[in-house]
């Protein structure tokens, strides 16, 4: 079981850092572990990904020693996968501050999570929309159709690191874990299972390389897996304009001609 | 070389820290600073350490050497060497964790503070660890979560929020002793007997939680600019005392109400 109950941290200026929460393997995982990280500005944080009850008393105790949960300013939500929002309620309480901010998809369903919205509910429009974070902003990037339909990536402008949601997901055998990526062909064959089966469209994972490619990201910080920087995200990019995923592989087998 | 050490003490027997030691790749995974390792080719993990803007890494290769209390954890990189010893002292059901760190090689004049906090980050990792099969937090359908509920145990709350749903969230001005009226208030229309209330300033200098079946406090939190006191409520010594925090609440607060949804 792959566990590491330590943030990390990836950028800090001073007045701006990033953190990345810790890891824990649940044994149905199967070595799809989920990342949350932390951005702080200043008196103000965002919590990206926060995740499930499963991963909760980690990240708490993670984000509480780096900053008072009361000084979350947004619960940031890429889609509404149980391992991205099922602590949501959670965490309504123990940042009671903060406003989630969620692709307006999924506002409608935030009721069966047991919370009132209580106006601290931000449904992201579906081209994206920005938050000052501090001094900072972090933009919310259309991901949709990857996999989810109303899907958003963050990327953080000042640190220069884009956390890309499922995008760059990755399954770790049971004898390695790294946080970086360092050999990317070895670790392109962990991602690519789940890129082609979870993924819905090329074409929508081509328009999303193209976007980010607009952003020029320094590093590259998926929900699962490792996390690309240096010459690793070009490469990422270029393996993602390269393959073939979701329904333009699987269309004959699983409908048939 | 470098050297720093501390202690740590566990709330567990020796062999539970034992079991922890013995699993090598696991233990090094939880360490500080750990952002690889790998088991495919002996134990390789590399470490990085972050100081100023810099990070000051290596990758290890591990050897590990026990005797009756102790381990050694021998890592030799290309730029640096680092040890790191573990000697137990079992004591009643307690055990004593002497941990030492010596590192010689890159960075060595500069990394004293992330070298302190890689050596306390795995005597807590090592401590977290060892106790953790005690305080696995397991939600029970059948056993009372609202009795519980210990502000000063986040997991504690956790198990009860997960098994329960928000039945109200609005702005509320409290006047100095009025919570409990509040509390009516928000009574008037649930039948449920557990109740918890928390709430907040709009500024987040004051907040309070408060958790009640019927008209009895079970627990409380109290924050104020320059207190924080947490109640559990087991006698009329503690039952006075979240009474007299609770009159003290006063002011203007975001207020959030839950009810347990069954099996609480």
């Amino acid at each position: 079981m792959i566990r590491n109950m330590n943030s990390y941290p990836l950028y800090d200026d001073g007045k701006h850092r990033v953190y990345w929460l810790g890891i824990e393997e649940s044994e149905d995982e199967k070595g799809i572990l989920t990342n949350q990280y932390l951005v702080i500005d200043g008196n103000e944080a965002a919590l990206i990904e926060p995740g499930g009850f499963f991963v909760f008393s980690r990240v708490l105790k993670n984000v509480s020693s780096l900053i008072p949960p009361t000084q979350i300013k947004y619960l940031m939500y890429s889609h509404q996968d149980p391992d991205v929002v099922a602590g949501l309620n959670l965490w309504f309480e123990y940042a009671p501050l903060a406003e989630v901010a969620v692709s307006e998809l999924w506002v409608r369903f935030i009721p069966h999570m047991a919370v009132l919205s209580a106006g601290r509910i931000i449904g992201i429009p579906d081209k994206g929309m920005e938050f000052q974070l501090g001094s900072s902003k972090i933009k919310a990037v259309p991901s949709h159709y990857l996999h989810s339909p109303g899907n958003f990536s963050f990327y953080d402008e000042k640190s220069g690191i884009l956390f890309s949601t499922d995008i760059g997901a990755a399954a770790f055998s049971s004898n390695e874990w790294y946080l970086f990526v360092e050999d990317f062909e070895g670790h392109a064959r962990l991602m690519e299972a789940f890129h082609k089966r979870y993924m819905s469209s090329t074409k929508a994972l081509r328009a999303w390389v193209r976007s980010i490619r607009r952003l020029n990201p320094k590093v590259i910080a998926p929900q699962h897996g490792a996390i690309f920087r240096d010459e690793n995200v070009g490469k990422f990019l270029d393996w993602l304009e390269s393959l073939d995923v979701g329904i333009d592989v699987f269309e004959n087998e699983f409908y048939g001609e | 070389m470098k050297r720093k050490a501390t202690s740590v003490e566990i709330l567990a027997g020796k062999d539970e820290v034992i079991r922890i030691l013995e699993d090598s790749p696991q233990f090094i995974t939880n360490w500080p600073y750990v952002v690889k390792v790998s088991t495919r080719d002996g134990l390789v993990a590399e470490i990085l350490l972050p100081r100023f803007l810099f990070k000051f890494g290596d990758t290890y290769r591990f050897s590990v050497m026990k005797d009756d209390t102790s381990y050694i954890y021998d890592g030799t990189g290309k730029r640096s060497h680092l040890i790191v010893t573990v000697t137990l002292k079992e004591w009643q059901t307690h055990t004593m964790a002497d941990i030492e760190l010596s590192y010689k090689g890159r960075g060595e004049f500069l990394l004293g503070k992330p070298l302190e906090v890689l050596l306390k980050g795995i005597g807590n990792g090592l401590k977290s660890l060892s106790e953790a099969p005690k305080q696995a937090p397991v939600p029970a359908i059948s056993s009372h979560v609202a009795d519980e509920v210990d502000f000063a145990d986040p997991m504690s709350v956790a198990n009860f929020l997960v098994k329960s749903r928000m039945v109200h969230s609005g702005l509320h001005v409290v006047q100095k002793g009025g919570l409990l009226n509040l509390v009516l208030e928000l009574r008037e229309n649930l039948k449920d007997d557990v109740l918890y209330v928390s709430g907040i300033t709009q500024d987040g200098s004051k907040s309070f939680k408060l958790l009640l079946r019927k008209s009895q406090i079970l627990a409380l939190e109290y924050r104020s600019d320059n207190e924080i006191k947490v109640v559990k409520v087991e006698d009329d010594a503690s039952a006075r005392q979240a009474l007299e925090f609770v009159s003290r609440i006063e002011g203007a607060y975001m207020v959030n109400a839950w009810v347990p949804v069954g099996g609480v």
